[in-house]
């Protein structure tokens, strides 16, 4: 068995041409909602009396499309938003944190059109080990009529 | 009911303090006792692993009685993978540490009713009090195991209580 430890170069060129994919799909903003840290210690807190401030951070270009339903009950519509990774890495760099799986561990969603949409899974698309695209599940609120 | 459903949280959350120290969760910025209510957190796609996670499920209230004495179901869930260092091989394990823990915080399975809406808190007259917890079976869904306790909560309705 052999190991393939040849050199790549991770470009920027993978990036480029994803940003400009979504742009011609019609690449839009959306809003990373996180919540801002909560009082250490505090019992309000931790029986939901307290209010919690948060803040939204605008990623863009990104393209959101509704996923194909799945006709059972209690299903709630099923999203798709594919975001580019050199804005979701310029926000890592701001808010210095380690990984994207933590950043959107830590949201408590994504606001599109006025709907708090709730992140039900991440992957990432990548070339020569640089991630280009990132791709959310997104779940409507339950009170959302689509 | 808010009151009760407080005090048995607030107990358990500090006798998991004084039992297990390193059972944590960071959540929101902060580190706090690894035991949470689910509905007064944000909503998440899936629980939270290695920490007590309360959800109250149930509601009953006996009308032959003189005082109104609300019974609430709590259900306990946790679950775990296991540790990274012992590639999740130590997940039972760890799930009977959880089990025994669970089974300590609720004893003595009584504690003073108080009102926390006040800061500080306020002690009320009446106690509350719950039943021996009730273990499901063992839940496996790939590396994860997982277990639901239930608890019943006896609480009664002090006058002018919401």
């Amino acid at each position: 068995m052999s190991v393939d430890l040849s050199v790549r170069n991770a470009s920027a060129g993978p990036q480029r041409a994803a940003d400009a994919l979504l742009r011609c799909l019609g690449g839009r903003a959306v809003l990373l909602r996180l919540p801002t840290n909560a009082v250490s210690g505090s019992d309000a807190e931790q029986l939901g009396t307290g209010s919690p401030s948060y803040e939204d951070i605008p990623l863009s270009p990104a393209v959101f499309r509704r996923l194909r339903p799945k006709l059972r009950d209690g299903n709630t519509n099923q999203y798709e938003l594919l975001i580019s990774a050199a804005s979701v890495h310029a926000q890592l760099g701001l808010m210095e944190l380690a990984s994207t799986d933590q950043l959107f561990a830590m949201a408590t969603g994504i606001f599109v059109d006025g709907e708090l949409m709730l992140i039900e899974a991440a992957a990432e698309a990548e070339a020569f080990g640089c991630p280009y695209l990132y791709r959310l599940i997104l779940a409507a609120p339950r009170n959302q009529t689509l | 009911m808010q009151n009760a459903q407080n005090t048995f949280y607030i107990t358990l959350r500090n006798r998991l303090v004084a039992l297990n120290p390193n059972r944590t969760i960071y959540l929101r910025g902060i580190t706090r006792p690894g035991i949470l209510v689910e509905s007064n957190e944000f909503v998440v796609a899936q629980p939270p692993s290695n920490v007590f996670v309360m959800r109250w499920i149930g509601l009953h209230n006996d009308p032959y009685l003189s005082d109104v004495l609300l019974q609430m179901e709590c259900e306990i869930a946790y679950m775990t993978e296991g540790s990274t260092g012992n590639l999740g091989m130590d997940r039972g394990a760890m799930l009977t540490q959880m089990d025994a823990e669970l089974m300590s915080l609720l004893q003595p399975n009584t504690v003073q009713k108080t009102n926390y809406a006040p800061a500080p808190a306020v002690p009320m007259e009446t106690q509350i009090f719950w039943s021996e917890a009730s273990f499901q079976p063992l839940k496996v869904e790939r590396d994860r195991l997982s277990r639901i306790a239930t608890v019943s909560v006896f609480s009664y309705e002090e006058p002018g209580e919401q």
